[in-house]
């Protein structure tokens, strides 16, 4: 872990009021990126892993939705600015790279367009011709052959690999500190996941920017991250160096979903988990995991955050390692 | 589980369900003619479960839905017991091979509720009274692991594995012979996904159900097929027995797809095949004419290569590929 | 049992329009005094052929809070009466326009082929003609009855019905349930109107409801041209146009009905964005 956290969040809480009543989607988050590191936040669908990305990156907000807690990045808080204040942030020190390259770029401008609007964005001093030049060296050096025809291009004429490496590219060209990245490749084939993967790892390491990784496959942590926080129901329920987590998984959730992953190794079917994730406008007492646990008990109750080893920490008051 | 030797080379108790025979589907686009299968041919056994597995563009789903009839070959023909049903099938037939789709989402109709989906096919097939219908339906909820009481239920009050269960009994509901299951688990959590892959594997057995499983998922394949099949760009690049495929990928297209897979495991990572990832791309491929499809991505083609597309040959009774300079002479070559 | 409607969840998101709320509210209102104008009016008498020269002309009062027209009637009356009128014209406009429109989209989205080819070509030559000189052209040719005056309305208005439906249809019939349903071994019919039209009733119901408003205003833009319901009927945009003539002296005989048309358009206009919202926001 790095001494100086350069992304914070701390005890974050979203409620979201519904027709079924109010939603607690997340409850009481806590994690940091270390300068440079590359975390995984990982957890299945509705545990509120691409929820914290947003409110991370100030794209969180309606009526009916109160976010509490407080999220820092290099030490200024960001839940308190206006959206003018985020323009500053958001494409300069904290970018975004989303799941479906096709949605996120726009099918009506060239990629020329966009990436140009993006350094300029980032540095107003530069000049068009500048900006096209950049545009043009930042797309061959994530070795696209002929950048000067992508550039030309709409997004909906090339390839979603392409888009991605596109993505990719506009996110760190104005070299932010941090990037989040939410199922980077997984709307992509396998290959085209893992090369993404590789350019992500490779260009994050080159501009020295920090990585928040959100993701629901386990493998993809696994080749990618170097520390996980692992989600369920609003709560992180372990923290560990990624080795160590699939080493020696201690949240009986962690271990459940590491069974549930069918292997490549051929041993038979995986296990799933018994029960439902939980209703979030009436969630369980306490550990929100109890009710599907194996090793659930009377004394469960809410467990704290503890850190049976160093660097290793997990919401529940047994430790299963053993 | 029946193992693939017996399936190339087959005994009489284990007949051929479904025959394959060169079947071709061209599209137009524009000006061009885009074949998304060139040429397949594939026997389908009953009581197996055969994995189609390929990226987008592979033509895996077109497959699928040449064998459900609701697209028609350019060329090339569909047997089902030795009956052609390339251009036409009868009601009957049409019970015979049921689907299982991706998106738990878009699967059932969101303005019909479970009785009225589950209704249908049984209407359609069967002349059961509308109480021995409503009766059927809330056997096939039982059967699927879905309470009865959700009869009346919307398909938005159900989770994502409890749709899937309800188009799973959709496709029950005819007693067919055939499922062909086209991405059943890809949208659902690794946690929902293993019940709905346990679910298969049972009602598999208790009904003597042959799957055609259409996915791009490896490792789900590695678990549930007796027999795998990788597509490329329309063409069947590799063929063989789940387990030799998995230990001895000879395609290199194939080597790429298994070293891509992300693993959660030392073991796993152990039996990826090594892969040198080149991390140049173009924005569009070029053609390759009569070439192997697979050409202009791979890093070790030989003069050869370019000469007509690579016929499959036969590198074990049960384990056929298509490439011309496949990975085993190389790993043997080193050795 | 109907408090219930306040619980469900159709009515929470209708309701986080207040607007929506008010124009329901003000809808109720209008419905109201329309079926029942024989019993809430004061001078139901007044809404046909009724003339009282002694009366002519006075601008509103305690005995006539509109007003009188030219030949002695009550404008409150006539416009309440006016009113049954306009939400007869509304619904049997559409009432014969949506379902020939919608019908003819669905067949043309889903078949696909010649259907297609032949039903959105008629479609876009309607679409093409300006709505007003269409039924203007086809009440030019026929004779000027109230029964003519609808028909060339519905015939201007099925055309924006098949173009909604047929592009929502393009979209539906390559969805997974469709599909389904297809190796199920469905028949058209049953996909057509038991799969896929459901799907649409919501953006149909919607349209329905803005349209009813601008139906109501184009035929009171055809009545004030002189092309609409024929004299002595009480018709809004015939009382604005008569009562244009006598400007700036009698401004209570156009400026009521014409307020009248304002809200009645303005009521099926929120309503029609409140289910908007309603429908809008996924399921």
């Amino acid at each position: 872990m790095n001494a100086d956290p350069i992304l914070t969040v701390e005890d974050l809480h979203l409620r979201i009021r519904q027709f079924e009543g109010e939603a607690h989607i997340l409850n009481g988050v806590s994690l940091h990126l270390g300068a440079g590191e590359r975390v995984a936040l990982v957890g299945e669908s509705g545990c509120g892993k691409s929820s914290t990305a947003l409110i991370a990156m100030g794209l969180m907000n309606g009526g009916n939705m109160s976010i509490d807690g407080r999220v820092t990045l290099e030490g200024t808080d960001l839940l308190g600015l206006g959206e003018r204040g985020w323009r500053n942030v958001r494409g300069r020190q904290i970018s975004m790279v989303f799941q479906d390259p096709g949605a996120a770029l726009n099918p009506v401008f060239t990629v020329g367009d966009q990436l140009v609007t993006a350094i300029r964005r980032g540095d107003p001093g530069t000049s068009r011709a500048e900006a096209h030049e950049r545009a043009a060296e930042a797309l061959r050096h994530v070795h696209i052959v002929d950048a000067e025809r992508v550039l030309a291009s709409y997004p909906f004429q090339l390839s979603g690999g392409l888009n991605q490496r596109i993505l990719i590219t506009m996110a760190l060209v104005n070299r932010p500190r941090v990037v989040v990245a939410d199922e980077p490749g997984s709307a992509l084939d396998v290959t085209v996941q893992e090369q993404t993967l590789r350019l992500m790892k490779a260009l994050t390491d080159e501009v020295g920017a920090a990585v928040l990784l959100i993701t629901h496959n386990l493998g993809v942590v696994r080749t990618f991250a170097q520390r996980v926080y692992v989600m369920y129901s609003g709560t992180i329920v372990e923290e560990a160096e990624t080795a160590r987590l699939f080493e020696a998984p201690r949240h009986p959730y962690t271990q459940a979903l590491l069974a549930a992953v069918p292997r490549l190794t051929g041993e038979g079917l995986p296990q799933p988990i018994p029960g439902q994730v939980p209703d979030y406008t009436d969630p369980p007492v306490g550990c929100r995991f109890q009710p599907r646990c194996p090793h659930a008990r009377a004394a469960c109750g809410n467990p704290p955050f503890a850190e049976p080893e160093p660097g290793h920490r997990v919401r529940c008051v047994l430790d299963f390692s053993g | 589980m029946t193992s693939v030797a017996e399936s190339l080379v087959p005994p009489a108790e284990d007949p051929v369900l479904i025959r394959i025979e060169d079947l071709r589907r061209d599209f137009t686009v524009g000006s061009r003619t885009v074949s998304a299968l060139a040429g397949v041919s594939l026997d389908i056994r009953r009581g197996q479960t055969v994995a189609v597995v390929g990226e987008s563009g592979s033509g895996k789903t077109t497959l699928g839905n040449q064998i459900l009839g609701i697209d028609r070959p350019t060329s090339g023909r569909i047997l089902f017991e030795g009956r052609e049903i390339t251009a036409t099938r009868d009601t009957d037939m049409r019970r015979r091979i049921q689907v299982v789709q991706q998106s738990p989402y878009t699967t059932l109709n969101p303005k019909r509720n479970l009785r009225q989906i589950l209704e249908l096919p049984i209407a359609i097939h069967s002349d059961r009274s509308r109480r021995q219908r409503r009766d059927r339906v809330a056997e096939l909820l039982e059967i699927v692991g879905v309470s009865a009481d959700f009869m009346e239920r919307y398909p938005y009050t159900l989770s994502g594995g409890q749709r899937q269960r309800v188009a799973l009994a959709r496709a029950l509901a005819p007693e067919p012979d055939v499922i062909v299951l086209d991405e059943p688990t890809s949208s659902l959590d690794v946690s929902v996904q293993a019940r709905i892959l346990q679910l298969l594997v049972e009602l598999q057995a208790q009904y003597q159900l042959t799957y055609l499983f259409i996915t791009h998922d490896l490792s789900v394949v590695r678990n549930i097929a007796d027999e795998v099949v990788v597509l490329y760009r329309g063409y069947v690049v590799e063929r063989g027995a789940t387990a030799e495929l998995f230990s001895n990928p000879l395609h290199r297209y194939n080597a790429m797809l298994l070293s891509s897979i992300p693993v959660v495991s030392e073991p796993e990572e152990a039996l990826k095949p090594s892969w040198e990832w080149d991390g140049s791309v173009v924005g569009v491929e070029p053609s390759v004419g009569a070439a192997c499809p697979f050409l202009p991505r791979c890093p070790h083609a030989v003069a050869l290569c370019e000469q007509g597309v690579p016929p499959l040959v036969a590198e074990t009774p049960t384990h056929q590929h298509a490439c011309r300079n496949p990975r085993s002479s190389e790993s043997a070559h080193r050795e | 049992m109907i408090l219930g409607i306040f619980k469900s969840r159709a009515w929470y998101r209708y309701s986080s329009e207040p607007l929506a709320v008010f124009g329901l509210g003000l809808l109720f209102v209008i419905v109201f005094l329309a079926v029942l104008a024989p019993v809430l009016t004061p001078y139901p008498n007044h809404a046909g052929r009724f003339v009282d020269f002694g009366n002519t002309s006075r601008p509103p009062s305690l005995q006539h809070w509109f007003g009188t027209d030219l030949v002695g009637r009550d404008v409150l009356t006539r416009v309440v009466y006016g009113y049954r009128i306009s939400l007869v014209i509304g619904f049997v406009v559409l009432g014969l326009a949506a379902p020939l429109g919608v019908t003819l989209g669905l067949v043309a989205g889903y078949m696909g082929g010649r259907f297609d080819t032949v039903i959105m070509r008629i479609t876009d030559v309607f679409l093409a003609i300006p709505a007003l000189v269409l039924a203007m052209a086809v009440l030019g040719v026929l004779e000027r009855t109230l029964i003519n005056g609808l028909l060339a309305l519905a015939v201007l208005w099925w055309p924006w019905y098949t173009r909604m439906v047929y592009n929502q249809t393009r979209a539906l019939r390559h969805e997974e349930f469709v599909v389904a349903a297809r190796v199920v071994g469905a028949s058209h019919l049953h996909i057509l109107f038991r799969e896929i039209l459901p799907n649409l009733l919501p953006s149909v119901l919607t349209k329905f409801t803005l349209d009813l408003g601008f139906v109501i205003l184009v035929a009171s833009a055809l009545s004030f041209l002189g092309l609409g319901v024929e004299p002595p009927t009480p018709d809004l945009g015939s009382m604005v146009a008569e009562g244009a003539t006598y400007q700036p002296d009698m401004w209570w005989l156009p400026v009521f009905p014409g307020l009248a048309i304002l809200l009645v358009v303005l009521a099926f206009n929120l309503v029609g964005d409140g289910l908007r919202s309603m429908f809008g926001e996924g399921r």
